[in-house]
């Protein structure tokens, strides 16, 4: 079973309680006129978090809540569209963003379960013409060579 | 003011201005019609659209894009029980009841007429109730703007979350990221880690795109909507009904008059806005027992409030730059991307596009009507739009739109580290919009702390110094006990709004 959504938050809490701490003589070492605003800013934060955690472990729903904050079918999903992310963003440094999205979008959207090849094939082609037309033709953004495109 | 008017129609009207108000007004009803998407989503992905256009015809495209979206929340709110957008919930109660009894097509006219109704009123509250506030906060020193920024942060952090702890985390998150780059008073790097790209700092753009628009990418894919194809021929049902003029005009008066109200309050949405407006319509009723079984005046009762939200929220964003929403901060964010600092200043040093701005809310709430007729049918099958593909797409266009503007891979990869955190945000019910105002609002804070410190040579009592200073300050402390005062009154009202039992189970989760 995953974590609840209390746990989850416990744990953010007292990561923001740890960063803001750390954060506090970090900025204390900024000029005088540049530091004011970050010190209180961390004191809040570090402040705020001891709150944060103080009221999930009065509340009782770290022990009452059994819910995980992800489902099992939700978190595959989920994965899927944080990996896809991931190679969306390798993609465009690497192959440019046409090459990438014609690659990604079909793979993303059959990995989620959507099973219209057609649909796919067409939307993709459809939402690429339409980003270069738009950012190339209309707006006439330099973008990235494609992969293909270079030294030709 | 009158002045300002004229000046600003010629502008306003100009073939450039007036053809991108259309498609926004379009784009804003595909978008709010699809489950799912947002107003604020939308307005995210699309201001790096508006990069090389005249500001104008930028922020009439964003009006139309807010106009439009509030009504197309209400497509499938009718059609299929999911409300497009969170203000399209109370659009629910009897719209959908409506298209089950074969009076899908009247349910949505209704709708349409209802929410250009409604922008309508909203954008001439705005035109003739901003200009005055604006004249007043041009008045504040440095040491007023300074608590009015903290006014309005505070206000945002408490009112948009159910823990006032979480949404001042998320204020100061944005506050930190607001001076992420080189102080320009002294030269030193602040939070920058020795990170070359850093120094200039993040962006607002970059922030919004990847805080608004990647987070409904992710709960798109997440969530995996289906819709049925039948669901949709519901809108094409009851081709003869007539429209009950006499019985929908004093609903979208009183409705009109709720939205506006709610939306100057910060913090208060299109849905508040909306379910007090059908609740008020249900308690005048000579039939109250027909709400929630398919009653027109429901319909027309939310919808004409959940636009009539929309300008008003934008009085405090425009003039003090406390914006009333979500939508609001994002749309101040826009105005920056144009070069225009939020604030009383907007009136005094770019009155035409201001007032041009204004006047497009207004413009743009006929055109709904407009567009809403001619593309009914349209709009409807937009709804056929595969969500699993749709989320690959919005991911694609944030990243293109984004990197168009500066040029920069960096930018991209700052989007999607914002957007996974932004989801994080989410599912942990930290509220967004502290984060986008936060950073807004940051920089202009320490700028007039700073100012006021000069001006006294390092006496902190100045802030204090003034009656106005005073009365922000007792605001904030007011604002800051919100959350007790908000527990007392809810266990004295709770007995006096009621939702039909079935509906409310169904909004539960909202």
């Amino acid at each position: 079973m995953g974590r609840t959504k209390a746990a989850v938050e416990l744990v953010t809490a007292l990561f923001l309680v740890i960063a803001s701490g750390i954060g506090f003589f970090v900025v204390l070492g900024y000029p005088a006129a540049s530091k004011i605003m970050p010190v209180a800013i961390m004191t809040g934060v570090f402040l705020l978090s001891v709150v944060w955690a103080i009221q999930l472990l009065m509340s009782g729903e770290l022990r009452t809540q059994s819910q995980a904050l992800v489902d099992k079918a939700t978190k595959r999903r989920l994965g899927v569209a944080f990996a896809g992310l991931a190679l969306m963003l390798l993609g465009v440094s690497t192959l440019g963003f046409f090459t990438t999205y014609v690659v990604v979008i079909p793979l993303m959207a059959w990995s989620l379960g959507y099973r219209n090849v057609r649909g796919i094939a067409l939307g993709t082609g459809i939402f690429c013409v339409a980003l270069y037309v738009i950012f190339k033709v209309i707006l006439n953004r330099p973008l990235p060579l494609e992969i293909w495109m270079v030294g030709a | 003011m009158i002045d300002h008017i004229l000046a600003a129609l010629p502008l306003l009207f100009s073939i450039e201005v007036m053809l991108w108000m259309v498609v926004g007004t379009i784009v804003g009803v595909i978008i709010g019609g699809l489950p799912g998407l947002s107003t604020t989503m939308g307005i995210a992905v699309l201001i790096p659209l508006t990069f090389t256009m005249t500001p104008l015809a930028a922020l009439g495209m964003i009006a139309g894009i807010y106009n439009g979206a509030m009504y197309g929340g209400s497509i499938p709110a009718i059609l299929l029980r999911i409300p497009g957008t969170p203000a399209g919930i109370a659009t629910v109660f009897d719209g959908h009841p409506m298209a089950l009894q074969g009076h899908g097509r009247q349910a949505l006219k209704i709708a349409l007429f209802s929410s250009a109704i409604g922008g309508a009123v909203s954008a001439l509250a705005l035109l003739l109730l901003a200009p005055p506030l604006a004249t007043i906060a041009l008045k504040f020193g440095s040491a007023e703007v300074f608590w009015l920024a903290m006014l309005g942060l505070t206000t945002i952090a408490v009112l948009l979350s159910k823990n006032p702890v979480k949404g001042l985390l998320s204020a100061n998150f944005g506050l930190i990221v607001g001076l992420i780059g080189i102080d320009q008073m002294t030269g030193s790097e602040r939070f920058t880690f020795d990170y070359l790209y850093l120094t200039g700092g993040i962006g607002i753009l970059v922030f919004l795109t990847g805080l608004y628009a990647i987070p409904p990418a992710l709960d798109l894919a997440a969530k995996a909507v289906l819709i049925k194809a039948e669901d949709l021929k519901r809108g094409n049902t009851g081709v003869k009904d007539p429209m009950p003029w006499l019985k929908l005009l004093p609903v979208w008066f009183k409705s009109s008059v709720i939205g506006v109200l709610v939306g100057i309050v910060p913090g208060a949405g299109g849905n508040i806005a909306s379910l007090l407006a059908w609740s008020e319509a249900r308690r005048a009723s000579k039939q109250p027992d027909q709400f929630g079984q398919g009653a027109p005046q429901g319909v027309a009762a939310a919808e004409c409030a959940n636009n009539a939200d929309n300008a008003s929220a934008l009085i405090p964003a425009l003039t003090l730059g406390i914006p009333g929403n979500a939508v609001a901060a994002v749309i101040l964010g826009g105005l920056l991307v144009h070069g225009l600092l939020p604030g009383p200043a907007l009136f005094r040093d770019s009155a035409p596009i201001t007032y041009g701005f204004m006047l497009a809310m207004l413009v743009t709430s006929g055109l709904l009507l407009l567009v809403g007729l001619v593309g009914a049918r349209l709009f409807i099958s937009v709804l056929r739009l595969p969500a699993l593909l749709l989320s690959p797409m919005i991911i694609g266009m944030t990243f293109i739109g984004i990197y168009s503007i500066g040029n920069s891979l960096f930018d991209v990869a700052m989007v999607a580290l914002l957007g996974v955190i932004g989801y994080v945000m989410e599912k942990l019910d930290i509220p967004l919009a502290p984060a986008v105002l936060a950073v807004i609002l940051g920089p202009m804070a320490e700028a007039e702390l700073r100012r006021s410190l000069l001006i006294s040579r390092g006496d902190f009592g100045f802030l204090f110094a003034s009656p106005i200073s005073l009365i922000l300050v007792s605001l904030i402390v007011l604002m800051l006990l919100t959350p007790v005062l908000r527990k007392h009154l809810a266990k004295v009202g709770s007995k006096k709004f009621e939702v039909p039992e079935s509906l409310s189970k169904q909004f539960e989760r909202d």
